[in-house]
């Protein structure tokens, strides 16, 4: 026999032995549970496995391994022929034994020096009669997964199994014969149509080339199904460590856990698989440790003593979820807070204005967990940050959910496959590069015209302002050190760029701009353009892809943005393992390259430190703080060029780019066509004394959804989505259409009532539904701190037929409530209010005796979904938009109609 | 480098062109040679990583050859070949000046490598073979494909 028939049979049985150890760990769990009475086929399975180890090794020449599999075999005899009674202990000495197996059967090669004296002398004693003394010896605690270890040394490095584990991934992967005969079949038709292409240009029929080009697409994409297929995995695979390391760790904490695996069968791809394993053994560990309390401390807060633990995988929405649900004692939001502000991470006003939701996510900064945990009972943080780190590099996300005694839920979210991942395509310095759209939050063009307001300078870094919020700048030609060019888009070519700092163009010495940097050799000389004008054209914009990973948020400044692909990862050979800025590379559609970009890595480059930890719990406080202010988002626009406007953002639909000609007159009416029907037109001289409509060819149509119809707002541009927290002037400029004014950029604003303007154009649109208040309906109070809002909303209801009574804040509205709780039917109320809030004033209102029946609708400028749930939790019974005029009044009316009717 | 079996001491080398000097490696290392087509630039890469291109699907680093010895930079021309080499870390191709012949010659002939070689450090050969009155350095491509620098 050669010697690499040898390791090829050796090989085949390491790996099948490692398969059989795998499943033997489940049934050994099963057969402990199981007790006395037992299943005599499972027995059966685990004796024969073992057995086959055993003769294998013999075969092979590993005598250690065979001595042990022999010892196992002996105890396994006894408990299949039921002289043996297969307790805890000896089910013990039994998984010690497989561990052995597999760590034997992972170095084959040293296993025959190995001393297994230990392990055989357990098994032989269990097989001579005597019962193991209890406790294992130490030594032996090392050989069992390091799960075990005791949680107050505070090892927050992964095991060293599963490190090793990770370190190997593996090497074959086992396909079904059927999967293998499509493929083949695959292969084959590929040939036989590559035959075709041939045979067609050699005959030069472009008709029947298209044919043959048609047949190798399908052909292709159905192979690269089935290849794809083939890199599926079970998620079971990753799940099934777990009955062991639970029961384990709950042995060793004197706990008593119930693990339920739901999902097993869910599969994923084989990348993700391998590297799920360690984040999930670390919530796993986390909530065993720290989350299920001890049996008694359960029993007396009325919980059974056993903990349950439910991993649960599901598909939704084309990704992967992956559950951890235990019932234990929760995290403590509050008391994370109160650790973040003992480590200087967070203030205590930034505490004090967090949701639930982010005193919970505290738990992912880096730096929460590194200090003094021993001393932290239920800090559950224990290298949180890491694993969301590992969660990112696969672009998975975490969300945690909690209720404090309850329990909690942590729920990962993973995309099916790594191989493909849909990727901004950018370009910058001629070269094309991918950003992986997990990674991308938006892309941002300012025009020339607009670079020197929004890009600022601070400290040492250029800054643009986004929506409030300062944004770092990174140029990414600057870090990957390539010469600046810029995209003429006039002409159609590159030139070199010889602006070096953004916000200042004649200044040379930009912090960005390194003079030692070395230029990288270029083939071509390119034109240089200098005339002064050139700052003016709009090719000087600069396109900004904003980005956020991990613990960053910025802004990469390319040349060109280019199309957003789905494109398959390709790993960098060894020689460019050194560069950190890319995480691969991949093939374009013309067959050249574009390196993918690793964010991360990136703004450690440029080293961008401003995020890190503390200061991104500071802008996570700030946003908050931002969010109390009343932030209203608009659209701005211009009908006359001297003219500008705004509108709610929310009540767009969508803006379309349209030219006078499109625009049909109909007696005296304006339509266009939109998707298949006619779109009324209106504009807003048509209703208000304003200027008229631009005499210009090129118009937009910004379309609303009134009344179950589709409306067109004639304007010109520019248009601009803005959230400002402007003070809205209801009296000077208040008109028919228009329901006011703010100063918006320096410009005096009129906000757009598009429900008048429409209604006065069309009433017949609004005869109906305004009959549901009368003289007898009961108040609707409405609560607003902004005077502007509420005078709105006050219209709005009173037009419709509500008598209506108002409060300027939570307080306020309480003493009213009090007053004349008999007559008021309703609450309308903002969130973010002073004294008492939206969410505190609904909370008393459901607690009360009194007003615990009073429906409450709750309006918000920005609904995110995290106040919608939160709102929900306190007692909201609807959320809806400010300004959304038809539909509040008729959630109004649904609600008052149900409480007359009650 | 050593001939394929002890009794067969003749080996067929691939010989080509780097700046000044004439070098050789076992042609059975070399899985194919390609004109140079669409390289990506590969910005931050080491000096001597030309840059990656697409081969068939493979991505493949490209080093300048005459960079990696210490020649000085390559403009890539008309003449200049990609060869494409399968080391122990996967494919990698190097830039070479301009292909010659395929030569065999007898292993036994093989001299130790000179100090210098045209401009070349001697530690990147294995050795010299002399054919018609030309030197033939036999590149040590492990060392040429190594990552560390010196």
């Amino acid at each position: 026999m050669s010697s690499s028939e040898d390791d090829e049979l050796l090989g085949a049985f390491v790996e099948e032995s490692v398969e059989q150890l795998a499943d033997i760990e489940g049934d050994l769990l099963a057969i402990e549970q199981g007790g006395a009475v037992n299943d005599k086929e499972r027995i059966n399975k685990v004796f024969r496995s073992i057995h086959s180890i055993k003769g294998g090794a013999g075969f092979v020449g590993l005598h250690v391994l065979q001595n042990l599999a022999h010892a196992a075999e002996n105890v396994l005899s006894l408990v299949r022929t039921r002289k043996l009674t297969p307790t805890p202990e000896v089910i013990n000495a039994l998984l010690l034994a497989t561990d052995r197996l597999k760590q034997l059967l992972a170095d084959v090669s040293c296993s025959n020096e190995t001393d297994i004296s230990g392990p055989v002398a357990a098994l032989n004693a269990i097989a001579a009669g005597e019962q193991p003394v209890a406790p294992r010896p130490p030594e032996e605690w090392s050989a069992a997964p390091a799960a075990m270890v005791p949680p107050s040394t505070g090892d927050e490095t992964p095991q060293p199994d599963d490190e090793a584990a990770a370190g190997k991934p593996e090497t074959s992967i086992r396909v079904s014969v059927a999967l293998l005969d499509q493929l083949m079949n695959l292969a084959g038709e590929l040939v036989l149509s590559r035959n075709q292409l041939l045979q067609t240009i050699g005959s030069g029929a472009v008709h029947e080339a298209e044919a043959v080009g048609q047949r190798i697409d399908l052909v292709t994409s159905e192979l690269q199904g089935a290849i794809m297929l083939t890199r599926m995995q079970p998620i079971g695979n990753v799940l099934g460590k777990f009955p062991r390391m639970v029961r384990d760790l709950a042995k060793k904490l004197g706990k008593e856990v119930e693990l339920h695996l739901v999902g097993k069968e869910v599969e994923l791809d084989k990348t993700i698989i391998e590297a799920i394993s360690d984040p999930l053994t670390h919530l796993v560990r986390n909530s065993v440790d720290h989350g299920i309390e001890p049996p008694g401390e359960r029993r007396s807060q009325g919980k059974p003593g056993h903990g349950v633990l439910v991993l649960k995988a599901y598909h939704a929405a084309g990704q992967v979820v992956i559950e951890i649900n235990d019932d234990g004692r929760g995290i403590d939001g509050d008391q994370l807070a109160a650790t973040a502000m003992a480590k200087g991470l967070i203030s205590a006003d930034q505490a004090k204005l967090m949701s639930a939701k982010e005193k919970l996510n505290l738990i992912l900064l880096p730096g929460f967990s590194t200090a003094a945990r021993v001393t932290d009972v239920s800090g559950r943080g224990v290298g949180m940050d890491v694993v969301k780190t590992n969660l990112d590099q696969l672009g998975g996300t975490l969300e945690i959910d909690s209720v404090v005694g309850q329990g909690a839920r942590i729920a990962i979210k993973l995309p099916l496959t790594l191989a493909i991942i849909p990727c901004q395509i950018i370009m910058t310095g001629n070269e094309r590069y991918a950003i992986p759209q997990a990674n991308l939050e938006e892309l941002l063009r300012i025009p020339a015209a607009q670079i020197k307001e929004r890009i600022e300078r601070v400290g040492d870094a250029e800054v643009v302002r986004l929506r409030g919020t300062l944004l770092p700048l990174i140029r990414l030609s600057d870090v990957l050190r390539i010469e600046r060019i810029y995209y003429d888009e006039e002409a159609g070519c590159t030139r070199g760029d010889r602006r070096h700092n953004i916000a200042d163009r004649r200044s040379r010495t930009s912090p960005l701009f390194d003079p030692a940097a070395p230029a990288v050799r270029d083939p071509e000389p390119r034109p240089e353009r200098r005339d002064a004008d050139r700052r003016q054209s709009p090719s000087s914009a600069l396109n900004i892809v904003v980005v956020t990973t991990g613990a960053f948020r910025y802004g990469l400044i390319v040349d060109r943005l280019l199309d957003s692909e789905e494109i398959v990862i390709k790993p960098l050979g060894r020689h460019l393992q050194s560069c950190q800025g890319y995480a691969g590379a991949t093939i374009m559609g013309d067959g050249r390259i574009a390196l993918i970009l690793d964010i991360a890595h990136l703004a450690l480059m440029a080293r961008l430190t401003s995020l890190e930890g503390s200061r991104r719990a500071g802008e996570l406080a700030r946003e908050t703080l931002l969010k109390s202010q009343d932030q209203q988002a608009l659209l701005t626009f211009r009908s006359a060029q001297e003219e500008q406007f705004a509108v709610p953002l929310s009540l767009v639909e969508r803006v379309e780019k349209i030219n006078r000609s499109q625009i049909e007159a109909i007696g005296n009416r304006r339509v266009m066509q939109y998707r298949g029907g006619s779109l009324p037109l209106l504009s807003v001289d048509e209703a208000a004394a304003v200027l008229p409509l631009a005499d210009q060819d090129n118009l937009l149509v910004i379309v609303f959804h009134l009344k179950g119809k589709d409306v067109g707002l004639l304007a010109s541009g520019p248009v601009d989505a803005i959230e400002v927290s402007a003070e809205i002037d209801a009296v000077t400029l208040k008109q028919t259409g228009i329901m006011g004014s703010a100063i918006i950029g320096g410009t005096t604003t009129m906000l757009v009532d598009i429900f008048e303007l429409v209604e006065t154009l069309h009433p017949d649109w609004f005869e109906d539904g305004a009959a549901c208040g009368n003289e007898n309906a009961p108040l609707v109070l409405i609560v607003d701190d902004s005077e502007f809002f509420r005078t709105q909303v006050r219209s709005y209801l009173e037009q419709a037929g509500f008598r209506v009574v108002d409060a300027v804040d939570g307080l306020d509205a309480w003493k009213l409530l009090e007053a004349h709780h008999k007559v008021i039917g309703l609450v309308v109320t903002d969130i973010e209010m002073p004294n008492l809030d939206g969410f505190e004033l609904t909370r008393r209102i459901k607690h009360s005796q009194q007003f615990g029946h009073l429906p409450v609708i709750a309006l918000t400028t920005l609904a995110a979904e995290e106040d919608i749930a939160r709102g929900k939790a306190a007692g909201v019974e609807e959320y809806h938009i400010k300004l959304d005029r038809e539909r509040l009044v008729e959630g109004v009316c649904r609600y008052l109609r149900a409480t007359v009717a009650a | 480098m050593t001939p394929s079996s002890p009794q067969d001491s003749r080996v067929e080398l691939a010989t080509f062109q780097v700046g000044e000097a004439l070098c050789g490696m076992e042609i059975r290392q070399i899985q194919e040679i390609n004109k140079l087509s669409q390289l990506t630039r590969a910005p931050q890469a080491p000096a001597d990583v030309l840059g990656i291109l697409n081969l068939r699907g493979q991505i493949v680093t490209v080093l300048d050859l005459a960079r990696r010895l210490g020649l000085g930079s390559t403009e890539p021309d008309s003449q200049c070949r990609v060869i494409i080499v399968n080391s122990a870390g996967g494919k990698v191709g190097i830039l070479v000046h301009r292909i010659s012949d395929v030569v065999s010659v007898d292993f036994r002939e093989q001299e130790p490598p000179p100090a210098n070689m045209r401009g070349i450090q001697g530690r990147f050969f294995t050795g010299v073979c002399k054919r018609e009155h030309r030197l033939i350095g036999l590149l040590d491509i492990d060392k040429v494909l190594s990552l560390d620098d010196n």
